[in-house]
């Protein structure tokens, strides 16, 4: 661990969109150098839908549900006391509830969310907003105003972005071109936007992708797999096998097709890192994310088919924005980049309240310097590098699944023996 | 073949105590043994058949020590190794089971999380669940490390019938805890009562460098009849020296001492002194034959890092006169029921078997535990014998409140709800 690395706890939500978002920050998070614990929420996912099918009158069943979210914020808890963060970042809809933030208030641990969700349909953060020290959004004005009101004036606004070591360009088989490959194709919920829109292409190579198109007749032909979810896997084959991909955010008013909204969704990156071509609906965002010589842009479904005609038949231009958009996503918008400003944020705005580093009590200690150097070469072998604490390996260690070598029980067993011997008074015992 | 990894990384006592756990499995393939490196001699001296390595669990580890980790860990893989018993619940043993698949570690495995922690066995914790309140725990520790394997060796195979050697008599000078040692004046009236009782025999003081204090005080107090008789081993014995000075011996009068389970491994009659945190039922002297005077005051059993509070109550009732002349007509009458008197407070007990596994009868005194703790066993045995382990049960027949009162304290609601074998 170097001397500004961080304990940094994410709280990921039990499902939806911002779930693999969390995934991608604690990913980013490690290879930035901090120490990263992650609550895998998810887990806990089936037993809280399951008590729904346990016919439950509705005034019992709401209160079994708070029961449930407390034990999940209990068990955040007991992670926080065992790890220490200096930070908890919660993603949308993470289970944190208020007794919790209020117990980290004055704890000196910071708290922040990552609200990856429009401000103006989910309107939960009127209550949580101003208990978090930071409050991260994918939105500006008005909704920096808002906060303000409710009183929380450490806000950052913090696009959406993209992991490149997932989303990325890869090599198709015959039979995945075949399978996954179209002139134009589209990868999402079927809004009710959407579902407009996109008669458009009816009778087109026009290929849609995910679930929740039930009932859609016109378009019954072009709607794969049954409108089965797609796993992010088979995303990235449907994204490299198709020409163009339509990007158009979701919407639940069909008065007007292309939303003209502010953020920027995730697969707008997503797909410029992929290297995939892209026709994104405007957005009052995106002009200082993406430049026109990046990404094309649609302001209605008129203009859209325009485009599509013509990219589809200026192959050499539509590799051409690719690869801009794949650099401009390298450069600025991955999920490095974005943990980074946060992390900067918080040590701008709040500061961090426990001390950063290798304690010093550690160094005093006599046996410190002989176990350190026992360490350093373990350290090494275990892939952590020559600045990683046995803090860092050992976290690191306990956390992987599996057999270790014996290097790496090696480096478990000089930590418990340091924390029997060094740190406490404990014995071993029967 | 089957081979076996077993991690015992605790003291002298706790080694011989592992000892139907490891006659278990090295009737089933081949054993490793792990100890802490102090102990590698005398592990290799129990126990013959198996391959013993040393980690330093109680020192300071050099590189070198890191070096020889590595190599073992190297040769013992979870592709050779069929099952690794962790015996201790500690940190350090549980990093060594991390090179493991977690479903081959049995007893103490460690937790898949971050925090790391260790996870217990239902066996551990529905024992550990019974041992809360101590006086009524029900079962022997070498039983405990006995059942973390399926179907142990009977418990009578373990060690030999205790049985006099004619080689004299050995006292054991001290025992780790202060608390739980006799004082040098006490201790010379119990020799002297078994002095005469085998008519002079040799007389071996048994410990470490640090207890020859003890064994000066001790000598100040003896007659110069017997001191004629005595031979000081203290600090002279390395452990192939103690196993020669306590083989064949006619008696051991001891407190509760690592050289008291040496005794009973060994078929060397224990006469056990137990006091302070010792109690007989947890850790007494394994084997059919031997006797153990509990000195059991309503606080008794009492915790070892405790002070103490109660002015040392269990060492006054050894103190008083009444005792000395109970141990002395309790051996002069080989303790027949009804023919010991002793004071209240003290206990006398006799060592034997049931379907378990060693079990003391009491000979003298009242015990207010003994249904609770017969309750508890039962229970123990109902799981035993439903899984296969023992071919009868232990019934007890007692008030149907006691019963319901000792099940509500020892059966916790999750065993009922969630799969009993899983680890948490």
């Amino acid at each position: 661990m170097n001397d500004r690395s961080l304990r940094i706890l994410v709280i990921l939500p039990m499902y939806g969109g911002s779930l693999p978002i969390g995934r991608y920050c604690c990913a980013a998070l490690r290879e930035i150098g901090h120490t990263v614990r992650c609550f895998e929420s998810p887990v806990m996912y089936s037993a809280f839908t399951g008590l729904k099918e346990l016919q439950l009158p509705p005034e019992s069943l709401a209160k079994i549900e708070n029961s449930f979210i407390h034990i999940v914020s209990q068990a955040i808890l007991a992670h926080v006391e065992s790890f220490e963060p200096h930070l908890v970042l919660a993603m949308a809809q993470a289970p944190v509830d208020r007794n919790i933030l209020l117990r980290l208030k004055n704890s000196g641990i910071r708290t922040a969310m990552w609200f990856v969700e429009d401000y103006s349909i989910f309107n939960y953060w009127k209550i949580y907003a101003q208990l978090y020290d930071v409050f991260a959004v994918i939105q500006k004005e008005p909704f920096f105003t808002e906060l303000r009101k409710i009183g929380q004036e450490n806000f950052v606004y913090l696009p959406l972005a993209a992991d490149p070591s997932f989303h990325k360009s890869i090599q198709l088989t015959n039979d995945e071109k075949k399978e996954f490959g179209a002139d134009i194709a589209f990868l999402g919920a079927g809004y009710p936007n959407r579902r407009l829109a996109f008669r458009h292409f009816a009778g087109r190579n026009f290929k849609i992708w995910g679930s929740d198109w039930e009932g859609e007749t016109l378009l019954s032909k072009n709607i794969q797999r049954n409108g089965e979810r797609i796993s992010p896997e088979d995303s990235i084959k449907i994204y490299n096998a198709t020409k163009i991909t339509i990007n158009l955010h979701s919407s639940v008013h069909t008065e007007q097709l292309v939303s003209h909204g502010d953020f920027v969704n995730p697969r707008t990156f997503e797909l410029a890192a992929m290297k995939a071509f892209q026709l994104v609906d405007e957005r009052s965002l995106m002009g200082e994310l993406f430049g026109s010589d990046e990404l094309v842009t649609f302001d209605d479904m008129e203009d859209c088919c325009r485009k599509i005609d013509y990219f589809l038949s200026h192959p050499m231009e539509r590799e051409q924005y690719r690869e801009k958009a794949l650099a401009r996503v390298l450069k600025e918008h991955t999920y490095v980049h974005r943990m980074r400003t946060l992390v900067a944020s918080i040590e701008s705005s709040v500061g961090w309240g426990l001390p950063i580093g290798v304690e010093t009590h550690q160094e005093q200690n006599p046996y410190q310097a002989e176990l350190a150097n026992v360490m350093e070469s373990f350290l090494l072998e275990t892939g952590l590098g020559p600045h990683s604490s046995l803090e860092t390996a050992v976290s690191s260690l306990k956390a992987r699944k599996g057999p270790l070598s014996e290097a790496e029980t090696a480096v478990l067993f000089l930590d418990a023996w340091k924390r029997q011997y060094l740190h406490t008074d404990n014995r071993t015992s029967r | 073949m089957n081979e076996y990894l077993v991690i015992q990384a605790a003291r002298f006592g706790d080694l011989v105590q592992t000892k139907r756990l490891i006659q278990t499995l090295i009737a089933r393939g081949s054993v490793r043994l792990l100890v802490d490196r102090a102990l590698t001699r005398l592990a290799s001296l129990l126990y013959p058949k198996a391959q013993v390595s040393g980690f330093p669990f109680h020192t300071k580890p050099t590189v070198d020590d890191i070096a020889d980790m590595r190599a073992f860990l190297k040769q013992c893989t979870p592709q050779t190794i069929t099952s690794v018993y962790n015996c201790n619940f500690s940190e350090m043993t549980a990093a060594l089971c991390r090179h493991f698949e977690t479903e081959q570690v049995v007893g103490y495995r460690p937790a898949a999380s971050f925090s790391g922690g260790i996870e217990r066995s239902h066996w551990t914790r529905l024992i550990f669940s019974m041992t809360r309140e101590r006086c009524s725990s029900p079962l022997n520790l070498v039983d405990f490390w006995g059942g973390f394997a399926s179907r142990p060796v009977e418990a009578s195979s373990v060690n030999p019938t205790a049985k006099g050697g004619g080689r004299g008599i050995g006292i054991v000078m001290a025992g780790r805890e202060v608390r739980r040692s006799l004082p040098a004046q006490l201790l010379a009236g119990i020799v002297k009562i078994y002095f005469s009782l085998l008519d002079g025999p040799q007389v071996y003081l048994l410990g470490s460098r640090t207890e020859q204090k003890a064994a000066a005080e001790l000598l100040r107090f003896l007659p110069s009849s017997i001191l004629s008789h005595v031979r000081n081993l203290t600090g002279k014995t390395d452990w192939d020296g103690l196993f020669h000075a306590v083989y064949g011996l006619d008696a051991v009068i001891t407190p509760d001492t690592g050289t008291m389970h040496l005794a009973a491994h060994l078929g060397v009659p224990v006469k056990a002194f137990f006091l302070s945190s010792a109690w007989c039922h947890e850790t007494g002297p394994y084997g059919n034959g031997h006797t153990v005077w509990q000195a059991a005051p309503d606080c008794a059993p009492c915790l070892e890092s405790a002070p103490c509070s109660k002015g040392m109550r269990c060492l006054n009732l050894l103190q008083e006169n009444a005792f000395l002349r109970s141990v002395a007509l309790a051996e002069n009458s080989n303790f027949s029921a009804g023919r010991c008197p002793v004071q209240e407070g003290i206990q006398l007990w006799k060592s034997g078997f049931d379907a378990l596994g060693c079990v003391f009868s009491l000979i003298a005194g009242h015990d207010r535990n003994a249904d609770e703790r017969a309750v508890n066993r039962e229970l123990i045995a109902d799981g035993f014998f439903l899984s296969g382990n023992v071919t009868r049960s232990v019934t007890y027949d007692c008030d149907r409140s006691v019963r319901k009162h000792t099940y509500e304290k020892s059966i916790e609601d999750l065993n009922w709800m969630l799969p009993t074998r899983r680890y948490c």
